[in-house]
């Protein structure tokens, strides 16, 4: 009801005499009205689109019309300088599109930044985003859906008007973990397009593993066991500060072992018993936690947010107060160190049948409000380029991101060029013939954890959960009971 | 949704407003004015950029923090919201509750709680035993992290700025060079510095290395929230001080010399002069900053950014060093609601504590 | 004297002058016996014992002073410690700052951490455009900061104690809740852009350079407190001069300027520097109103996203580096107008 707050705040200016005060606000939300209203057309007129089965029709270009199109997007200065290139090899074929791009701080602000500007309409063309994050910028009516551009017949994915090479195959090439994430919604579409991908790989202190003999575990009961042996060895046992093995991030650790022992989490759409999203306050998942509690006590596993000062375990690894680190692929190149050889395996698994892997990273999302259809497939001509397949190998060999297409893992950049890296290019090389071997189930194992508004609460709460379960400052009943309360305040 | 409506319905508010806008402005007495009555419009003029620009940047939002407060479901991007409740202050004093299918339930339902009361169970309509979760961050963590920020920085950060400020007053040399220096931390950018003291007391620390005191956590992951809340209150005194010292360094130099020669000839010690003569002389000043920085303690924040970074010393399972003024900033991004239902709460409250001071003041301070 | 118990703002406003301060003291019983020379004469009149009193009294006065002097340079070791840590530290490698043995001089001094940080973004860029706003915002402010000082000291209206009340009580409010308010209506609000020529309407005040900077300064153009702090100024003028200025046939407009901005020429002075400060300070506001291009943004802003790197451990070395390189102009800027910003901070004690 939004006239009556209208007239309170009408009401309540006047009695102070500042009735011009009220004037932005009275005309703000009378222009707001009539945005709707435009916008209920435009839904209108989308879904007609999609139920009249003619999707070419939006996607219009005109390739001697100039036109600028905005990326907000979360890379570091280092990052930014790829893009730039990749952007100078983009106008060589496309000189008629202008791309700025914008770095909005971390992962959360940008969020921030285009929920505050969805108010203000100022919103950019295409911007990183989470899953969750889309789940938001859907209810407000305010991103593209995809599909039409993705089977354009003339600039969809794996066509190519231009008579360049565009290193673009079709669908079947995107790597299958990242691409479903795109149409996981309560919506029907595909709203959002992988970017900077990546999932999580064990690092391992090869040095001291071929030394004892030891097998690298993969499955979790030959992780705990390994664990054991290693600390019945006085040289790691009498080290205070010792702990066998570091994870990264304290809500993919609960995330993946949810998933693979096939215990609820989080549902995308509300589960018909309980009405609500959240499923994870049950015995069997605090069974877990307070198993975990028990390893840390023991010093079999250290997580970021159970070290004293939020460390990452990697810098733990490096300087051998872990032998194993399980991180993000996209931080590879911190496990590297002149000291010893690393080893990459993958995340232990419950059942090796199924294996499950946490994938995560930011996606590109397209917005439709306030854009032209000129600069929509401008845009989505951008991403295109950037995910090709020559592209995508180029930005993963130097950031140590997971290429999105699977023909990258064969292209001359990781084949050829890569082929005699050193060092920590060595070890990004290593993870990516890792990772890119069907054989060892990641290409078949990623997984993504349903996206709704409050998903990224419910993974924030993860942290939170185990890492004060960790450090004892909370029992595991009361964890899940805050985890719970947060998590239900925030839908 | 048509504009026609929100006139006529702002009409009788208007009307009502008028009669009350008319007693509010009458002048409660003719000052015998320099300047004559005519001055009316032309005071106008004077103060038109100074309305124009606070109605529109700081009255207009007041405005509309309150009434959000007043609203249930508040969406800003939409200026949505399922009309007027009380719901929101329910919500912040932990009274108003929700079930996991997102049912209300009201606190004194409850048959028992567990969890510190973040989890009540209650029997609903059809006799089943269910839970329902309350937020108890403002209560348990804002509100009393808040009042004792407040009770512990202000006296003694008002205790220690006095001594240096007498101390100063009564040196023969070297007196601009140390007001100086004890003036520096306030041209400093609070968060900055924020940064600063959590290196001074990260585990690995010149603080635990001076002190012989190990590996001791103040402010990392797994300390206790009494520990971050020392080294938060250390630093909150060291910013305050300057401020302070100054205000009081200029009231005691306009204290009239002759009172300290009279303690001298009554052979006062130099405590007693202080507590006699002194303190009793600086009222007005020290009045003066206790109210400004009752308020500025009350709306801590930067300085818990700048120290902590996050609102929690547990590994982020409770907001357990969270401010009132940290939990509405958390609030403006999701439920923005509950912020401003929490912001008219600091505010009543901020003005009681005004009006307790001027009360307790009105027999002590000496004019 | 008595006060209206129902509003406590305006008590505080009502506080005596200076001058009815001392009328008050000389009312006292105590200040008239000093005035008294009795006890003067009845010293001299004991002189050998007075010459043992004084003796006494000196060695206590130096002892004292030794006191004094230990405690005052305790502490101010203590508010300097911080400052000192802050350098050395940014001169460490992690790995010394790490170390069991800390070391109160780095023992290799390091100058990596501030090419890391100078690398990392265009500081001639973000000083450029700190300065800009700081500068117009703090000029706008000082003239509204001037007109309604002098409104509320001099002129007499109806509602004046009422509305300076209510002005004195939003300091009260917590800006963080008005940021997104504001930011929606600068949104909306029109802006005028100088293309081509002619003169081109643009909506929103988030899209141009110009636009932008309007955003970053017109908000900040009033403050409450500086009305405060000027209006305790202007009141101490005494009443005579604008009594003769009335004789003299000059008007309100010309007394102003011609009188009373002269006479609080040191707290204007002041107020520009605090102003400024604050400028530099500002992070919220400008981050979320630059979103269209990192090239608007204040140094602040480059700053701070320059050291959430995602290599892991937080680098104390780089990060002290950068708080340096915030603190030091301020410092700057401190040591060349002590003088006025000490003046102006303390000057809003003073009459209380």
């Amino acid at each position: 009801m939004p006239n009556k707050k209208t007239s309170i705040i009408l009401a309540l200016a006047s009695m102070t005499i500042l009735a011009s005060c009220g004037a932005p606000g009275a005309g703000g939300s009378s222009a707001n009205s009539s945005d709707k209203s435009q916008e209920t057309s435009e839904k209108t007129s989308e879904s007609e689109q999609s139920t009249m089965s003619t999707p070419t029709e939006d996607v219009i270009f005109d390739p001697k019309e100039n036109v600028e199109i905005t990326f907000w997007h979360t890379m570091g200065k280092q990052n930014q300088e790829y893009l730039d290139q990749m952007i100078a090899q983009f106008n060589t074929i496309y000189p008629n599109i202008t791309v700025t791009h914008v770095q909005q701080g971390g992962y959360d602000e940008i969020n921030n930044t285009i929920n505050q500007n969805l108010a203000t309409g100022n919103l950019p063309t295409m911007a990183y985003c989470y899953e969750d994050h889309v789940a938001g910028y859907i209810d407000h009516n305010a991103v593209l859906d995809m599909t039409p551009y993705i089977n354009d017949s003339t600039y969809g994915l794996g066509h190519n008007p231009t008579g360049y090479d565009l290193f673009d195959g079709g669908v079947e090439d995107m790597t299958a973990g990242y691409w479903k994430a795109g149409s996981s919604y309560e919506q029907a579409g595909h709203y959002s397009m992988p970017h900077s991908k990546s999932t999580e790989a064990l690092y391992y202190n090869k040095d001291v593993f071929e030394a004892h003999g030891w097998t690298v575990p993969k499955t979790w009961t030959e992780m705990w066991d390994l664990c054991e042996t290693i600390m019945a060895d006085p040289t790691y046992s009498e080290n205070p500060d010792f702990y066998c093995l570091g994870y990264d991030s304290d809500a993919n650790l609960l995330i993946n072992l949810f998933e693979q022992n096939n215990l609820p989490y989080t549902t995308a759409t509300k589960d018909p018993v309980t009405a609500s999203h959240f499923g994870f306050n049950t015995a069997a998942n605090k069974k877990i936690v307070s198993d975990l509690k028990e390893y840390h006590d023991k010093r079999y596993l250290i997580t970021k947010g159970s070290s004293a000062n939020s460390a990452y375990t990697s810098t733990l690894f490096t300087a051998s107060t872990c032998l194993m680190s399980i991180g993000s692929t996209g931080g590879t190149k911190y496990n590297y160190t002149e000291n010893f050889v690393t080893g990459v395996s993958g995340v232990p698994q419950a059942d090796l049948n199924a294996p499950k892997m946490l994938s995560q990273g930011p996606s590109i999302c397209f917005f439709k409000r306030g854009t032209t259809p000129q600069q929509r497939t401008a845009a989505w001509l951008f991403y295109k380029w950037l995910s090709n397949t020559e592209n995508s190998a180029y930005y993963a060999s130097k950031t140590g991101y997971n290429p999105v297409r699977d023909s990258s893992y064969n292209s001359t950049f990781l084949t050829d060029d890569m082929a005699n890296a050193t060092g920590a290019d060595g070890l990004v090389r290593d993870t990516f013939h890792y990772v890119g071997d069907p054989d060892n189930g990641y290409t078949e194992g990623l997984f993504t954890s349903p996206a709704f508004k409050g998903s990224s609460e419910a993974r924030r709460q993860m942290d939170g959960l185990l890492s004060s379960v960790l450090l004892g400052t909370k029992d595991v009943d009361k964890a899940f009971d805050d985890a719970m309360q947060a998590c239900i305040f925030a839908e | 949704m048509a504009p026609e409506k929100t006139a006529q319905e702002k009409t009788p508010f208007i009307a009502k407003a008028k009669g009350f806008v008319v007693n509010l402005f009458k002048p409660k007495e003719r000052v015998s004015a320099d300047a004559g009555e005519k001055n009316n419009w032309k005071a106008w003029l004077y103060l038109a950029p100074c309305i124009i620009l606070l109605a529109v940047f700081t009255f207009y939002p007041l405005i509309n923090t309150i009434a959000i407060a007043f609203l249930k479901n508040y969406d800003y991007i939409q200026q949505t919201s399922e009309g007027f409740t009380l719901e929101n202050f329910g919500v912040v004093l932990g009274l108003v509750g929700y079930t996991q299918s997102g049912d209300m339930v009201m606190r004194w339902n409850c048959t028992s709680f567990r969890s510190g009361g973040v989890v009540g169970s209650f029997i609903d309509a059809g006799g089943v035993v269910r839970d329902a979760y309350f937020t108890m961050d403002v209560i348990k963590y804002a509100f009393p992290n808040t009042l004792i920020i407040t009770f512990i920085t202000v006296p003694i950060s008002i205790i220690i700025a006095l001594f240096i400020a007498i101390g100063l007053n009564s040196i023969p040399a070297f007196h601009k060079a140390l007001q100086t220096i004890f003036f520096v931390p306030y041209v400093t950018n609070a968060i900055a510095v924020g940064m600063v003291f959590a290196v001074l007391f990260d585990y690995q620390g010149i603080i635990n290395y001076l002190f012989g005191l190990g590996s001791l956590t103040w402010i990392d992951q797994g300390a206790p929230a009494w520990r971050a809340m020392i080294a938060l209150c250390v630093y909150i005194v060291w910013h305050s001080l300057p401020f302070k010292i100054l205000i009081l360094l200029s009231g005691l130099q306009n204290i009239d010399k002759q009172y300290y020669d009279a303690a001298k000839i009554d052979s006062a010690s130099g405590f007693k002069t202080m507590m006699n003569v002194t303190v009793p002389l600086l009222s007005p000043q020290i009045l003066y900053i206790m109210i400004t920085s009752f308020i500025g303690a009350f709306k801590e924040y930067t300085s818990v950014v700048g120290l902590l970074g996050k609102p929690s010393t547990d590994g982020g399972g409770t907001n357990n060093m969270y401010t009132v003024v940290y939990y509405i900033y958390d609030m403006v991004k999701g439920n923005v609601q509950y912020g401003a239902a929490a912001a008219v709460l600091l505010f009543i409250i901020i003005l009681i504590f005004t009006g307790i001071q001027f009360k307790v003041s009105k027999k002590r301070v000496h004019y | 004297m008595a006060y209206d118990n129902r509003n406590f703002i305006q008590k505080l406003l009502k506080m005596p002058t200076a001058a009815e301060k001392q009328a008050a003291r000389e009312a006292k019983p105590e200040y008239q016996a000093i005035k008294t020379s009795g006890m003067t004469l009845t010293i001299k009149d004991r002189a050998k014992s007075a010459d043992q009193l004084a003796k006494a009294q000196k060695v206590g006065r130096i002892l004292w002073l030794v006191v004094v002097y230990a405690f005052l340079l305790f502490m101010a070791l203590i508010v300097l410690f911080p400052f000192y840590w802050m350098v050395i530290t940014s001169l460490k490698s992690t790995t010394e700052i790490r170390s069991l043995n800390q070391t109160f001089f780095p023992t290799h001094v390091l100058w990596s951490n501030y090419i890391t940080v100078f690398n990392s973004f265009d500081f001639g860029t973000y000083v450029g455009n700190t300065l800009v706003v700081g500068v117009i915002s703090t000029l706008g402010t000082l003239l509204t900061t001037i007109f309604a000082a002098f409104a509320f000291a001099r002129l007499n209206f109806k509602g004046r104690e009422a509305i300076f009340g209510i002005l004195l009580a939003t300091m009260m409010i917590p800006g963080e809740m008005m940021v997104i308010t504001n930011y929606i209506t600068v949104s909306r609000l029109p802006w005028f852009e100088f293309a081509n020529g002619g003169v081109q309407m643009i909506d929103g005040w988030l899209t141009t350079k110009s636009a932008v900077f309007a955003a970053m300064i017109v908000p900040f153009w009033v403050s409450v407190f500086y009305i405060y702090l000027l209006r305790q100024n202007f009141k101490q003028i005494p009443n005579e001069l604008y009594l003769a200025a009335k004789v003299d046939g000059k008007s309100d407009w010309q007394y102003l300027w011609k009188v009373m901005v002269p006479l609080a020429s040191p707290t204007l002075i002041s107020i520009f520097i605090l102003k400024l400060m604050g400028a530099w300070n500002s992070y919220v506001w400008p981050n979320l109103v630059t979103t269209n291009d990192p090239s608007w943004r204040l140094v602040t802003n480059a700053l701070r996203g320059s050291f959430t790197n995602s290599s892991g451990e937080p680098q104390y070395g780089i990060q002290m580096a950068a708080t340096i390189l915030v603190t030091v102009p301020l410092l700057l800027l401190f040591i060349f107008f002590r003088k006025y910003i000490m003046r102006g901070v303390g000057r809003a004690g003073i009459k209380g």
